[in-house]
């Protein structure tokens, strides 16, 4: 059976294969390139034919070999073909041929090589040519596991490839040929640095002039004659990237060496570059490692410059502007030093690195209007003109900006080694955001770095660390929110609502000031940072802990989740629920405005209808002290209430897992299952995950098993227990407190008693908080004066009031 | 295929004739598919507590001595001994591998950046020896067990941090036991709701949520305990005794039931001692296993396995609560059992960096950041980079996505993404347009043609700034060249003419002098000159024969001619090819 069908699929390969073959050498060579795609599609059906040895001797493999053959033949008359039309036609359809043919196909493919590398030497279109480049990067990829291929193919026509490459590369290509054949070097680089290593003076001359493009020099093009051809930002980056990997080039042993020396002449390049860029001001930075040049001292040139080529063979650059630029593309290159593979083990020198990153952060923009005089204390070098100094504030957030990049490059390369700097850069990043928030790309880049670091070390933070981040998130809630939903209030009110909490040393009025509406009109269109504040929400809720949050951002924290429907933030919010103050009313959850928004999701299915044991937080601090007395009562009254189902659902819920676990196993097997112990799976090879408790040992657990037939409880019935005890909480107040609408001490305990008891906490607040929650926020919007917390103030507050609505 | 290898270590070096390998201390073996030993590492007597396993290395304290061997799992071989100003009693990895902490004999913990050399040391904060460490799965803490009685819970972070003003001290304590700590284990949320579990020699189990410092449950337990190991799911807890008996206790059973959320927060519940059923207690008293000293929980949680004081390792079933079978007999007590996670996912991916070799510790690098709060320039990290990492420039306006550049997305693509053949085809159609009227000409003027090639290949290739001037000038060559032939099509034409007509006069003027001739000579027909000329005409063109012998001379005459005018020919193509 089987091997009759492989033989049918080899037939109907071969028949496809010689109707390509046919079609291919019907068509005129001009028009070719139309039919190229289709033919292209159908090869990949044709993978085990070409992949497939023809050795043996049996008519249909000789049949099979005869198609092949003539298949590559045409395919090696078309690539020497006299037409582009052919030769293009020859380029696309052998790179098909490559990734479906295997080994077989590599083999013989050295002919094509000749002749996609003489296609290079052509006059043909640039594109024609891209593709050239690809499908030789990618057959020099591909012939790297095969130790003869590489010998037989690769070292002798690399050398060639190597020269048309760079032959592209020094003439004037376009850029995105010259972009393709960087990142093949890429690619190629560092598999066969012995044969890069010749051409290792070309490279680094050709790459010095597009690491660090300065597009804004004021210097004469004449001197820096090959940066007339435009260089966009995807060649400095693959430029960049090879840069980073020249090191492997060098002789054996030296290269960590060499990748080390380059990275420390970067940043001292760098260092350099910032000396004469920032000179408009006096640094307060110091270094760890190299002494700072002096600028107070001497006269100072009339205009930022470097007029020699520096250490590292970059060009000469003047103007402030070209030195941002060059200042920027370091940082980038520093930052490439880390995203890139190295050939074997670095000394990768974190202080260097951190002394920069430290240098950059610590100069920022001063704020215009002054409130936060604690970061106006720079001083500014009465030598540089005021001009010049205004135009360093432009550059300054591009730089902070690449900076992030680095610290984010960092974090990624090194994930927990690089651990012990997050703290140091945490205070950093919430510097920069203090004075530098009204920058779009500030916002985005510290959003980013927040997110990673709070994730990585937020819940051992204490809390004096995490109560300068509350303008973060105040400022990441105004950019997640949609600047239609936003109704913007002013300030005093907020203070009012929070009467009771103490006033946040933090909040300063310039949010508020911030948060005029052109602001977000703009945000709206800001993807990149509508992304980045979307990713650091959910990030605030879990890895904050609840308690070092105030009621207020927590509350706007929660509203804006909601409003914004991020699903993630919700969900966080409801897995992490604020803590319920001693003396306060119960924390509501957001869960139902979840189970509203997302009925289907797994998640909230989850969540609301566990099948394992559920895990609850957030109890009450003095839930211990206030219950000890009301044990025995509660207990009493649970056992004649919830007979046996409710016992039986708790029971349930496990053997459902033990049922789920076996499902493969017989239904017999399960009614035995009543009386005797459950099939072990220990057994088994698989790794699902199984597991049985000792369920069966529990009497009780059999009763309930035998009760529902051993068959699983419909869903439906999960939620009746809990209705059942929210008509007991609802009923409790209602019978004591109907009277009496603000809340006294007695009622707070009634109610927690019953809250202690139900399932889920959040449930008898469904149908209640979330009416009132948008009753209120429809009535924000009408009178568009309340403040933010007397917007959120339903979902906090909302069961007093509504108790008396409800009964 | 997955893989699931376990490790164990003895405490005691081999005794001589047991028929194993000569001073092997640790022993790797494969659970599944095969359960076999696959590998062994010489020369450890390993304490308790004291091995830890990274993906790169394993460390295992030595009993006895203030050394930790570090063997590579690359190599199979040992890579460093390294010593300590004490006695090591517990370690344990944090940090995705990147820390090893140890427990010291005088209470106080040290963190060694294994990347860096960097050793940074908590307070003394424990009286006694810490002889237990379980790091939580975010690696933001880990507790600390010691003989005085006291769990402590640490911020790794805070740690491990350069600043000066990080406390060193614990984040919180826990200190309900009343004997020494014997296991630690940590549950497996990486959230804030994570328990811990204790067992101690006060006969006692504690669940404890470490966060808040609050016991969840006491659990009274009938024996000693000595090694406790917890449920995938924090489920169950399962404890070992001095015994050899092991004992299940089901965080959800019988006698703690009564709601369905998470039993252990049932905080009415907190105060009141649990006591197992001691029907969930389970032995082999046949197989005289010995004490259990360590246990391990498979990767699915469906078996456990436990070291023995005899060096047998157990497997039992996790369900059923009985014995399995004996997978090892090793040549001395088992105070160390760890699983390590199964290999061979298929789509694993792959790590950012690798440890070749670890950075033994350097002591000073920990203390001379105290002052400054900045990272001292010396720090550094020692691995290797792999792969490379996809950082985008940040940018407010445009969504970082995770798509590949389009030269990674050709290169991996089954034959060219559609866009890109659409990109070239477009570039294909218009190159042919342009480039069609220079085609048919070129094939005539071939020396034209070859010097604009030449210059070309000169040029080495071509590119677009001299490509429209190259075109240009390729257009009006074509042109001019098209009016030279014209011109030289004129020029041969009159030429024709010219010659034609010049025969024509000669042959008249022949005629007339042959003519005068007769009429000299005969002095009679003096015929009309009409008649002459058709007669002359006749006798020229029918029969040619009979004036040859006039026409030699007059051909003579005519060669000269036509010799002037091929030189004027010549002449004039010399120039056209010029």
């Amino acid at each position: 059976m089987q091997v009759a069908n492989m033989a049918s699929t080899a037939a109907a390969e071969l028949a496809t294969l010689r109707a390509l073959t046919f079609r291919l050498s019907s068509t005129p060579t001009a028009q070719l390139p139309q039919h190229v795609p289709a033919i292209a599609a159908s090869l990949a059906n044709c993978k085990s034919l070409l992949a497939s040895t023809q050795t043996s001797a049996s008519k249909s493999s000789s049949d099979a070999s005869v198609a092949i053959h003539k298949y590559r033949t045409l395919l090696s008359t078309l690539l020497q073909d006299r037409t582009i039309q052919g030769r293009w036609s020859a380029v696309v359809l052998i790179k098909t041929t490559l990734e479906v043919g295997g080994w077989e196909t590599l083999q013989k493919s050295l002919p094509w090589v000749r002749g996609l590398l003489s296609i290079l030497a052509k006059p043909d279109p640039p594109t024609t040519k891209k593709l050239c480049l690809i499908t030789l990067s990618r057959l020099y990829i591909l012939t790297r596991d095969y130790p003869t291929l590489v010998r037989e193919i690769t070292t002798p026509t690399l050398p060639a490839f190597i020269q048309s490459c760079l032959q592209i590369a020094t003439s004037s290509a376009p850029g995105n040929l010259l972009h393709t054949v960087l990142e093949s070097f890429n690619r190629l680089l560092p598999r066969h640095p012995t044969i890069f290593r010749s051409y290792l003076k070309q490279l680094q001359q050709l790459l010095s002039q597009i690491v660090a493009p300065t597009p804004s020099n004021a210097l004469v093009k004449e001197q820096s004659q090959a940066t007339n051809f435009g260089i966009t930002s995807a060649v400095s980056i693959a430029a960049r990237q090879l840069y980073v990997q020249l090191s492997c080039c060098t002789p054996k042993g030296a290269s960590s060496d060499e990748w080390e020396r380059g990275l420390k002449s970067t940043v001292a390049s760098a260092h350099r570059v910032a000396d004469k860029v920032f000179r408009a001001v006096v640094e307060e930075w110091q270094s760890s490692s190299r002494t700072a040049t002096t600028v107070n001292g001497q006269t100072l040139d009339a205009e930022v410059q470097e007029l020699e080529t520096d250490a590292t063979g970059l060009p000469p650059w003047s103007g402030i502007y070209a030195g941002g630029e060059r200042l920027v593309s370091l940082l980038r290159l520093v930052k490439a030093y880390s995203t890139m593979p190295t050939a074997s083990v670095v000394n990768t020198n974190v202080g260097l690195i951190t002394d920069l990153l430290t240098r950059m952060l610590s100069l920022t923009v001063p704020s215009i209007n002054g409130t936060k005089s604690f970061q106006n204390t720079m001083k500014f070098n009465n030598q540089v003109s005021k001009d010049e100094r205004e135009n360093l504030w432009l550059i300054i957030p591009g730089v902070h900006a690449a900076t992030i990049e680095i610290l984010l490059a960092l974090a990624m390369r090194c994930e927990a080694n690089s651990s012990p700097l997050d703290g140091l850069f945490l205070d950093q990043l919430i510097w920069v955001f203090g004075s530098e928030s009204n920058t779009a790309l500030i916002r985005t880049a510290c959003y980013l770095a927040i997110a990673q670091l709070l994730k990585r070390v937020g819940l051992s933070l204490p809390k004096s660390s995490i109560d300068p981040v509350a303008s973060i998130i105040r400022a990441c809630c105004e950019d997640i929110l949609p600047s239609e939903s936003v109704v913007t209030k002013p300030f005093p009110s907020e203070a009012k609502a929070n009467g009771a909490t103490p006033q946040q040393a933090s909040t300063n009025a310039d949010a508020f000031l911030n948060s005029s509406s052109n602001l977000k009109d703009h945000a709206a269109n800001f993807g990149g940072l509508r992304q980045a504040a979307h990713g650091l929400l959910p990030v605030l809720f879990t890895s904050i802990r609840p308690q070092y949050l105030s009621d207020s951002l927590r509350a706007r924290m929660d509203r804006t989740a909601i409003l914004a429907q991020h699903k993630d933030a919700m969900l966080a919010s409801i897995l992490n629920p604020a803590p319920t103050k001693k003396f306060g009313k119960p924390a509501a959850s957001i869960l139902p405005l979840m189970a509203r928004s997302f009925p289907e999701q797994h998640e909230l299915e989850g969540l609301l209808r566990p099948r394992m044991p559920v895990i609850r937080l957030g109890t009450r601090e003095s839930e211990a002290d206030d219950d000890d007395d009301e044990v025995e009562e509660d207990r009493a009254e649970e056992i004649e209430e919830d007979d046996d189902r409710f016992v039986g659902e708790e029971l349930d819920t496990l053997l459902e897992t033990a049922e789920q676990s076996e499902q493969y196993a017989e239904d017999s097997a399960m009614a035995d299952a009543a009386h005797e112990e459950p099939p072990s799976q220990t057994g088994d090879l698989d790794m699902a995950l199984q597991i049985e408790i000792g369920a069966s040992e529990n009497p009780v657990a059999d009763l309930a098993n035998q009760g529902t037939g051993g068959n699983k409880r419909p869903p439906s019935e999960n939620g009746l227990p809990s209705l059942t005890k929210r008509a007991k909480v609802d009923e409790e107040p209602a019978s004591s407190t109907i009277p009496a609408p603000l809340p006294t001490s007695s009622i707070a305990t009634t109610e927690k008693s019953a809250i202690a008891h139900t399932v889920a906490p959040a449930l008898p607040a469904a149908p209640q908080s979330g009416p009132s929650f948008s009753e209120k926020r429809e009535r924000g919007e009408l009178e568009g004066d309340e403040s933010d917390d007397e917007d959120i103030v339903p979902l906090v507050f909302g069961q007093d009031t509504d108790d008396e609505s409800d009964m | 295929m997955l893989t699931e290898h376990f490790v164990a270590a003895i405490s005691a070096h081999s005794k001589p004739n047991t028929g194993v390998t000569k001073d092997a201390g640790i022993f790797f073996h494969e659970y599944q598919p095969l359960a076999a030993q696959r590998h062994v590492y010489k020369k450890s007597a390993t304490a308790p507590n004291g091995l830890a396993v990274s993906s790169s290395h394993m460390f295992a304290a030595q009993v006895e001595k203030a050394v930790v061997h570090v063997y590579s799992r690359e190599k199979g071989n040992q890579e460093a001994v390294v010593p300590f100003p004490e006695r090591i009693h517990s370690i344990a990895l944090a940090s995705k591998d990147a820390v090893l902490l140890l427990g010291t004999e005088s209470g106080r913990i040290l963190a060694w950046e294994i990347c860096s050399g960097r050793l940074v040391s908590t307070s003394t904060s424990h009286l006694q020896p810490v002889t237990t460490l379980a790091v939580d799965p975010s690696s933001n803490f880990f507790l600390s067990g010691s003989s005085d009685s006291m769990i402590h819970v640490w911020a790794l972070p805070s740690i491990l941090s350069f600043s000066p003003d990080t406390s060193r001290s614990p984040f919180q304590t826990l200190n309900t036991h009343r004997g020494p700590i014997t296991a630690l284990v940590c549950g497996h949320s990486a959230t804030g709701a994570n328990i811990a579990v204790s067992a101690s020699k006060d006969s006692s189990a504690i669940v404890w949520d470490y966060h808040n410092g609050q016991a969840l449950r006491t659990y009274l337990l009938p024996e000693l305990p000595t090694a406790v190991a917890l449920d995938p799911a924090d489920r169950a807890l399962f404890v070992a005794y001095e015994d050899g008996s092991l004992q299940t206790i089901d965080f959800y059973d019988h006698v703690q039931k009564s709601t369905a959320t998470d039993m252990l927060r049932d905080t009415s519940s907190s105060h009141q001692p649990v006591q197992p059923s001691t029907k969930t207690r389970f032995n082999a008293d046949s197989q005289k296993l010995g004490g259990v000293l360590s246990l391990a929980l498979s990767w699915d949680g469906t078996a456990i396995l436990s070291g023995h004081t005899s060096g047998k390792i157990a497997s039992w079933d996790v369900a059923k609560g009985n014995y399995l079978s004996t997978l090892a007999n090793l040549p001395g007590p088992v105070p160390n059992l760890q699983f390590l996670d199964p290999t061979g996912y298929p789509n694993t991916p792959e790590p950012k960096f690798k440890i070749h070799a670890v950075i033994k510790p350097k002591q000073d690098m920990g203390l001379t950041t105290g002052d400054t709060g900045l990272v001292p320039y010396s720090y550094s990290l020692n691995m290797q980079f792999v792969g490379r990492l996809d950082v985008p420039q940040i940018s407010a306006t445009d969504e970082a996505g995770i798509d590949m550049s389009e030269f990674e997305a050709a290169l991996t693509h089954p034959s060219f993404p559609a866009s890109m053949l659409e990109e070239s085809l477009a570039e294909l159609e218009s190159w042919n347009t342009q480039s069609k009227n220079i085609v048919g000409p070129a094939a005539d003027f071939v020396s034209l043609d070859q010097s604009v090639n030449g210059s070309m290949n000169g040029a080495g290739a071509t590119h677009d700034g001299k490509e429209s001037e190259i075109q240009e000038l390729k257009k009006q060559l074509a042109s001019l060249q098209r009016i030279q032939k014209v011109t030289f099509g004129q020029l041969s034409e009159l030429r024709e003419e010219n010659a034609f007509f010049v025969q024509k006069e000669r042959k008249r003027s022949t005629l007339k002098q042959q003519k005068a001739k007769r009429d000299l000579g005969l002095a009679n027909g003096n015929a009309d000159d009409d008649v002459e000329m058709s007669s002359g005409s006749e006798l020229a063109g029918s029969s040619a024969s009979e004036s040859e012998s006039d026409d030699v001379a007059t051909d003579d005459d005519d060669e000269g001619q036509e010799e002037d005018e091929d030189d004027e020919g010549s002449h004039a193509s010399g120039s056209s090819s010029d």
